[in-house]
């Protein structure tokens, strides 16, 4: 999906929860998504990009809770904000590598679609470990107190970002030229 | 077209954003300069764009931004690194030989006999050698086949010793967006130098402006390349204005100042009341002054329409105005020197026969 299409999806959400959602709160938090999420776009701002989607997290979940329970309904709604946030806040940044009309050769297209690819993957895999994690959750929390549930997924969800963000790659850039 | 190839020796990196950074005045015309790839152990990535250079100048490329993500961007190495290079982007060329071509207007230079002796233009004759005549006109060929010592004879140098005065002020610049009068100025300076020289004349070159660039009087092809690369090179600025000249004159170009003997020429784009001065006090003094006003008015009308800054009749009534502006200013310049416009189409037009 392009750049265009990603922002396009999260406009259509945004019009979906002013549709299924219609309360005072819900329309200005989903006022303050587009807004942000237009500015975003035009000027390629990553920060109001991400913001736009913290914006829309609680009137997606409430619509979603009108299908499912509560506790999916924000689990589904922060991860696929995330997701789409961050494929969009990447996409902005590609499109500035890929923005000219005549790309000079083909080698900058390549690699660019080379991590486009590893990058639409790896969101794919986050899905399904927080999927995983919710699913262990939700039966943990008929098993255990749910405290030590939220403790125990938080914990994950960290460890998971942590393995995210301490790859090898970091640790060896001293080498690079 | 710029290419900037890194490698990498480390680890993968899975996230790799480089950026380079552009110079002022450079405009990127195919191509990014900004890349977002996966570099693995071993592999390398070229970062190629193509771009364009409208104005005269000394451009320096130099640092480059390289950061270093995991591929949520939730940790950065950010690492500022040099690759220098440099591109000396000149006037265009309109003949590589030397030739009075569209200076002619100046029809003055080159039939006045130069004050300094040296002068070896052109040979003229073998004659007796007699006391006093120096060594190096010795011709020892000659000398030694007719057993008797023989010197060349030459003709005297003809020219004037010139001196171009440039003036780089900010200020004295116009500039409307991206466009600036520099280009015409430094094409203007340039066609002037080529034009004395090209017709025999020492030519020196003072430029104003953030650093003061002086060269002595001197003549031929040689001394015309490292004339305009003293112009393409300097710098604007705000520091060396038009008051300054007769103080330079004067500790740098003694021989100039002492005599009287040459001609200065003042080249501008916007003639102004420092230079109006400048010119007055120094014509009293005693030198023979040309102004050359580099008329940019047309390129900067194309400039602000293309901004939409002005259109239609604001436009016009704006070239009026600025038109009667470098009148009033040309009237008051000729009282005191012969004055010249040059436009990129017709070269140098003086001002008198314009206005019959």
């Amino acid at each position: 999906m392009t750049r265009k299409g990603t922002a396009a999806l999260l406009y259509f959400i945004a019009a979906l929860c002013v549709v299924l959602y219609p309360t005072t709160i819900g329309f200005a938090l989903t006022i303050g998504c587009v807004t942000l999420l237009t500015l975003g776009y035009r000027f390629r701002v990553d920060f109001a990009l991400v913001l736009s989607g913290w914006f829309l997290y609680f009137p997606l979940a409430a619509v979603l809770s009108i299908f499912f329970g509560q506790f999916w309904s924000f689990l589904a709604s922060g991860t696929v904000l995330v997701m789409i946030t961050e494929r969009l806040s990447f996409q902005n940044q590609l499109s500035f590598a890929l923005e000219s009309s005549v790309v000079i050769d083909t080698e900058v297209k390549r690699l660019a679609e080379e991590i486009s690819g590893m990058h639409a993957r790896r969101l794919i895999q986050l899905v399904i470990l927080v999927t995983i994690i919710g699913v262990l959750s939700a039966l943990g929390a008929l098993l255990f107190s749910t405290v030590s549930v939220l403790i125990l997924a938080s914990v994950l969800i960290l460890i998971i970002f942590g393995i995210y963000a301490t790859r090898p790659s970091i640790r060896g850039t001293e080498n690079s030229s | 077209m710029v290419e900037l190839t890194i490698t990498n020796d480390g680890d993968d990196i899975e996230r790799l954003v480089l950026e380079d950074v552009l110079p002022p005045g450079v405009v990127v015309k195919r191509g990014s300069t900004l890349m977002v790839c996966v570099l693995k152990r071993g592999k390398r990535a070229t970062l190629r764009y193509e771009v364009s250079l409208n104005e005269p100048g000394d451009v320096h490329f130099g640092p480059y931004v390289l950061r270093v993500q995991s591929l949520f961007r939730l940790t950065e190495k950010r690492f500022d690194l040099v690759a220098p290079a440099a591109i000396k982007i000149y006037p265009r060329f309109f003949s590589r030989k030397i030739l009075a071509s569209r200076a002619k207007a100046l029809s003055f230079a080159g039939s006045a006999p130069s004050r300094y002796k040296g002068g070896r233009l052109e040979f003229m004759n073998i004659r007796g050698h007699v006391y006093g005549d120096p060594v190096r006109d010795i011709n020892w060929k000659a000398s030694a086949r007719l057993g008797k010592r023989l010197v060349n004879e030459w003709h005297a140098e003809r020219g004037l010793d010139c001196i171009m005065i440039v003036d780089l002020l900010r200020a004295d610049i116009p500039r409307v967006g991206a466009w600036s009068g520099r280009p015409a100025l430094i094409s203007s300076s340039y066609e002037l130098a080529h034009g004395l020289i090209g017709s025999g004349n020492r030519l020196g070159l003072l430029v104003l402006g953030q650093t003061p660039i002086k060269l002595q009087p001197g003549f031929g092809s040689r001394h015309l390349r490292v004339l305009l690369d003293r112009i393409v090179t300097a710098q604007e600025g705000t520091v060396w204005n038009a008051s300054n000249v007769e103080e330079f004159l004067r500790s740098f170009f003694r021989r100039q100042y002492r005599f009287r003997g040459g001609a200065l020429f003042f080249v501008t784009t916007t003639p102004n009341a420092d230079l109006l001065n400048a010119v007055r006090t120094l014509a009293a003094k005693g030198f023979s002054c040309h102004t050359i006003i580099a008329n940019t008015l047309e390129d900067e009308a194309e400039a602000l329409t293309e901004l939409r800054g002005a259109e239609g009749t604001t436009l016009a009534v704006g070239k009026r105005v600025a038109r009667a502006e470098t009148e009033w200013f040309e009237k008051r310049f000729e009282q005191y020197s012969k004055v010249f416009e040059w436009t990129r189409n017709s070269g140098f037009v003086e001002y008198g026969r314009r206005l019959q």
